[in-house]
């Protein structure tokens, strides 16, 4: 058996090379926070807009004074970009994009909906706090009554979404507004409407769900026959 | 884990290129031994060292301090050695007619050169996943606790892998009187 040597010229130029390969690294750790951040940044302006056009109902509404019916009109508005903003990457065909990143489409999408719907509840709990003042009820309720019909508006943003997967993002919007103003006039924000909302969220949202598993599932099958499972991702 | 090491790799993480100088320096030589007893090249070994840690360091910002971070190197190290030889087809890379250039240095074990010689021939026989388990245990001293982790396998399969390697090593041993 051979001695062993170390050559101290080859631990040098180990280090040399590493530290010029540390150089040409990124971090591509991030803390939670700044994915928040990130993934807050691409909230597009329509959203935005909307939650102020909420805002401005919801003062209307109080300084009425009378119009409690009109209350149910905020969730909608508030919850009508809610669902296109998380699945941004459906509406412009960008899945297969995503699933080439560095973080996995569930992850990210757990960051869109904590940002998405954090800002949702505090836009939800502003105008229920304004017409708690002006209808002397208890914030609880109002949260409901607009809550409800927020989700009614997501479950129809789903469902449409689902079935028209393939056309365009304002088709999707049309048919959403809509299913929603129909559905919230039908029901006019009574029980059947709460019962409703709940039900047609629920399904439709499990069903998007299991169609991510099974797309998840789908692509990894491909790239396991294609041999590229292993690839390194930027 | 060492919170030396994990002092290291963070202000790694963090772009200091001292840290990194020390980790090597402070690793080098037992992940050198490493390849050095799997190839028996000094030459290779410094190549496989060389391409273990730059593999360390473009995994470094993925690299979660859990568990030790010598069976993390030591397993990068392992799958590098692994790597090369299945690139190159082929197991036994030294032929031993350069008997002059012979360890003659440290005989603790008291083997002779010949039995030193016959004795890497035997481990060179074993197949793979037995040979690395011998090296890590008896030239690296590892725990089976650390070689299963390693080896990404249990306790007792490592164990078991080890007897059953130095079983075949003694039948050839025997065979060969």
């Amino acid at each position: 058996m051979k001695k062993l040597i170390i050559d101290e010229n080859k631990k040098n130029e180990t280090i040399r090379l590493c530290e010029m390969r540390l150089d040409t690294q990124i971090n591509g750790r991030k803390s939670v926070k700044t994915i928040i951040i990130e993934q807050a940044e691409y909230i597009s302006p329509p959203f935005w807009l909307l939650q102020i056009v909420a805002l401005l109902v919801a003062y209307l509404v109080s300084k009425s004074g009378t119009n409690y019916d009109l209350a149910f009109l905020i969730g909608p508005i508030i919850g009508l970009m809610a669902i296109p903003e998380l699945f941004h990457d459906l509406q412009y065909g960008m899945n297969e994009l995503e699933y080439s990143c560095r973080y996995s489409p569930a992850k990210v999408i757990g960051y869109r909906i904590i940002v998405i719907y954090i800002l949702n509840s505090i836009f939800l709990l502003i105008s229920a706090g304004l017409m708690m003042k002006a209808f002397s009820m208890d914030l609880l309720r109002m949260y409901c009554s607009v809550a409800f019909p927020y989700n009614i508006t997501s479950g129809v943003i789903v469902f449409f979404a689902e079935c028209l997967k393939n056309k365009s993002r304002s088709s999707i919007i049309i048919a959403a507004i809509l299913g929603t103003v129909i559905s919230n006039l039908l029901l006019s924000n009574t029980y059947y409407s709460i019962v409703a909302g709940a039900y047609i969220y629920l399904w439709t949202f499990i069903s998007y769900v299991f169609s991510i598993i099974m797309f998840k599932i789908l692509i990894l099958e491909r790239r396991k026959s294609s041999g590229i499972e292993n690839r390194e991702y930027l | 884990m060492d919170i030396k090491d994990y002092l290291l790799i963070e202000k790694i993480q963090n772009g200091d290129k001292q840290a990194l100088d020390e980790l090597i320096r402070y690793y080098y030589d037992e992940v050198y031994s490493l390849c050095f007893f799997r190839c028996n090249d000094n030459d290779l070994a410094a190549d496989l060292c060389q391409e273990s840690f730059i593999k360390l360091v473009d995994s470094i910002y993925q690299y979660v301090p859990k568990g030790k971070f010598r069976n993390y190197l030591f397993t990068i190290a392992i799958n590098v050695c692994n790597d090369y030889y299945r690139k190159n087809n082929r197991y036994q890379i030294e032929p031993y007619d350069d008997v002059d250039k012979i360890d003659l240095g440290n005989n603790e074990s008291g083997l002779t050169l010949e039995e030193k010689d016959t004795l890497y021939e035997y481990l060179n026989s074993l197949p793979e996943f037995q040979r690395n388990v011998i090296i890590l245990h008896f030239y690296q001293g590892l725990k089976f606790k650390d070689i299963a982790k390693i080896m990404n396998t249990t306790e007792s399969t490592a164990k078991s892998r080890m007897y059953q390697g130095l079983k075949k090593m003694r039948k050839l041993y025997e065979e060969s009187k």
